[in-house]
């Protein structure tokens, strides 16, 4: 009974608190309803991105403004309206509500509850559209992300505050790279937003299974708008999902996001702008398509301590066809992230997993995201790759050639076979710097190339189980010294 | 069907006229005829719907109060309204 007796207490508060209700309000008579999309008549004084309602009680905002009409994308059942409603400007800007206990639910675009926890009262209200920071507000990129994926981590490596596209075919391993990243920030202390655009609500599912079983929803909020979602929703999806995060940037946090995927998100947003008859480009895509991704990933950034501190970190997810980066959308989001992680699907079928191609993937951060232990120990792996690719064609004459090429080919296919992970089983920088400084320094040249696989399971027990002191030490100095580096040696040898 | 171009400026002339001619007019709803005294109060109480044509429309599920509306914009004084903010209002705290 206490809890009703303050909740009319409640109201008895916000009923005696003077809110004035007699203010103009700008009102439109539908003249149509399209696809996901309404044109009304009136509305002389609303703004661009407003939010509207209709009589029947559905939102919209405005996304069109012509000389006598007004377009305006329906969030809600457009279904439901017919030619005649009235339309009611709100006067506000389309916002998200923000809060706190958001972590560790799965909300819709406009913050409608999906998973069967109970409501959340609103923080503040932040738009979902925003301009990115200005210059004088950004740092440079210097502190690592750490993906736990040793290639990764090691030849391209993510900074706080980076974006980094993650590109490839169908079924490459792009979303696993994105979920492995999120369950490596257990200890990080960075808040992860998954954000699905018009993905299949099954997969979407799966996604919060596997987060749920690696205990990572404690620290993550999944913002989904899923192909059966309005084409309004799938649109929103991606700023929605920035705006919460700007709410946690605000207070000086790192922020992951995965925009999975943008592909999706540039043809929900062709499908809105071909209903309103706006001109049709290449591909059938609007004009302002590059715009459509420029302003979303220009958000994430990394702040100047002296104005607030705090990053948000981007891996959009583009989806090619038949490998063929040279596409319209892929080109642009490839112009506008600081690198790219290139998924190649022959080197997924080869067994390679994470079938990453370190040779024409990039990071343009590059070594300013590296500690300094991992510096140590991946300075010589690009090259031994680069080599071992570059003579990867006469591996099969083997017999035929010189010392020089064969210990280059051995190295190479050692190194490659060290860098296979698998899923859902991220490593911390300790267990990498070990692993790797094992392959570096040539422990793994003379064992048979499928008896590494065994190697790299009882060396990473031996570390779990004996050395977790080390590991506590590496992960926290981020540094290897002469000490360590002997402790090592000991160790690989004893396995 | 091609619409002449002579004809089709006739047409876009005529609808501004009578878009111009809405935005003249002022409409007041409300759930009884108001009498002239009534109106002329109204009307001088907003300065903008100086000299403007009135016309009176009758709405009974606005239970009290009014609406005046000119051209796009609403002021919606009506108790209706009144009662649906204060729906919304509870809603929100709950």
């Amino acid at each position: 009974m206490s809890s009703l007796d303050a909740y009319i207490k409640e109201i008895e508060k916000e009923l005696s608190s003077k809110r004035t209700s007699s203010k103009e309000e700008e009102v439109g008579t539908l003249l149509e309803v399209r696809d996901g999309v309404a044109i009304a008549a009136g509305l002389k004084d609303a703004f661009y991105g407003e939010l509207v309602t209709f009589q029947n009680g559905v939102n919209g905002f405005i996304i069109d403004l012509t000389e006598d009409s007004v377009g305006i994308v329906v969030l809600g059942d457009y279904l439901s309206l017919e030619a005649g409603t009235f339309v009611k400007a709100t006067g506000r800007v389309l916002s998200v509500p923000v809060a706190d206990k958001f972590l560790g639910r799965v909300i819709d675009p406009l913050a409608y509850i999906l998973d069967d926890g109970g409501k959340i009262k609103a923080d503040k209200f932040y738009p979902i559209e925003k301009i990115a920071p200005g210059v004088v507000f950004r740092k440079s990129v210097s502190v690592p992300l750490q993906t736990g994926i040793k290639s990764i981590d090691a030849m391209i490596p993510i900074g706080r505050g980076q974006r980094e596209l993650i590109i490839g075919d169908r079924s490459t391993g792009k979303t696993t790279i994105g979920i492995d990243t999120i369950i490596n920030q257990k200890a990080e202390g960075v808040i992860c937003i998954y954000c699905a655009i018009g993905q299949k609500n099954s997969k979407v599912a799966s996604v919060i299974e596997t987060l749920k079983k690696n205990n990572a929803m404690d620290y993550t909020i999944v913002v989904s708008a899923g192909a059966s979602d309005s084409v309004a929703l799938q649109y929103l999806a991606p700023y929605s999902a920035t705006a919460i995060a700007e709410y946690f940037l605000d207070k000086g946090k790192d922020v992951l996001i995965i925009y999975d995927d943008l592909s999706k998100h540039a043809w929900a947003y062709r499908q809105i702008s071909l209903v309103l008859r706006r001109p049709a480009g290449r591909e059938a895509y609007p004009g302002d398509i590059f715009y459509l991704h420029s302003r979303l990933l220009e958000r994430a950034c990394r702040i100047d301590p002296k104005y607030g501190g705090g990053s948000i970190t981007a891996l959009p997810i583009i989806e090619t066809l038949e490998g063929d980066i040279s596409g319209y959308i892929p080109t642009n989001v490839i112009s506008i992230t600081d690198g790219q992680l290139f998924l190649e699907t022959e080197l997924f079928n080869s067994d390679i997993r994470p079938a990453i191609n370190v040779g024409t993937s990039v990071s343009r951060v590059g070594g300013s995201a590296q500690t300094k232990a991992m510096k140590q120990v991946s300075s010589g792996l690009k090259l031994d790759l680069a080599q071992y690719r570059a003579l990867a064609a006469f591996s099969q004459f083997e017999s035929d050639l010189d010392e020089e090429t064969k210990k280059s080919l051995n190295r190479g296919a050692k190194v490659t076979q060290i860098l296979k992970q698998k899923k859902h089983e991220p490593y911390s920088l300790g267990e990498q710097v070990v692993v790797l400084w094992s392959a570096t320094h040539g422990y793994l040249d003379k064992m048979a190339i499928h008896e590494v696989e065994s190697f790299e399971s009882r060396l990473r027990d031996a570390l779990r189980s004996r050395k977790k002191d080390l590991l506590k030490k590496i992960n926290k100095q981020k540094a290897l010294e002469s000490i360590d580096e002997k402790e090592i040696e000991k160790l690989v040898k004893s396995i | 069907m091609k619409i002449k171009p002579r004809l089709k400026e006739d047409l876009k002339k005529y609808l501004r006229q009578k878009q111009e001619e809405e935005e003249k007019k002022v409409t007041i709803t409300a759930p009884y005829r108001l009498s002239s005294e009534e109106v002329k109060n109204i009307i001088n109480l907003f300065p903008e719907l100086k000299g403007k044509r009135v016309t009176q429309v009758l709405d009974s599920s606005l239970l009290a109060g009014l609406t005046i509306r000119h051209g796009s914009k609403v002021k919606d004084l009506s108790l209706k309204n009144h009662l649906m903010s204060l729906e919304n209002r509870i809603n929100e705290l709950a």
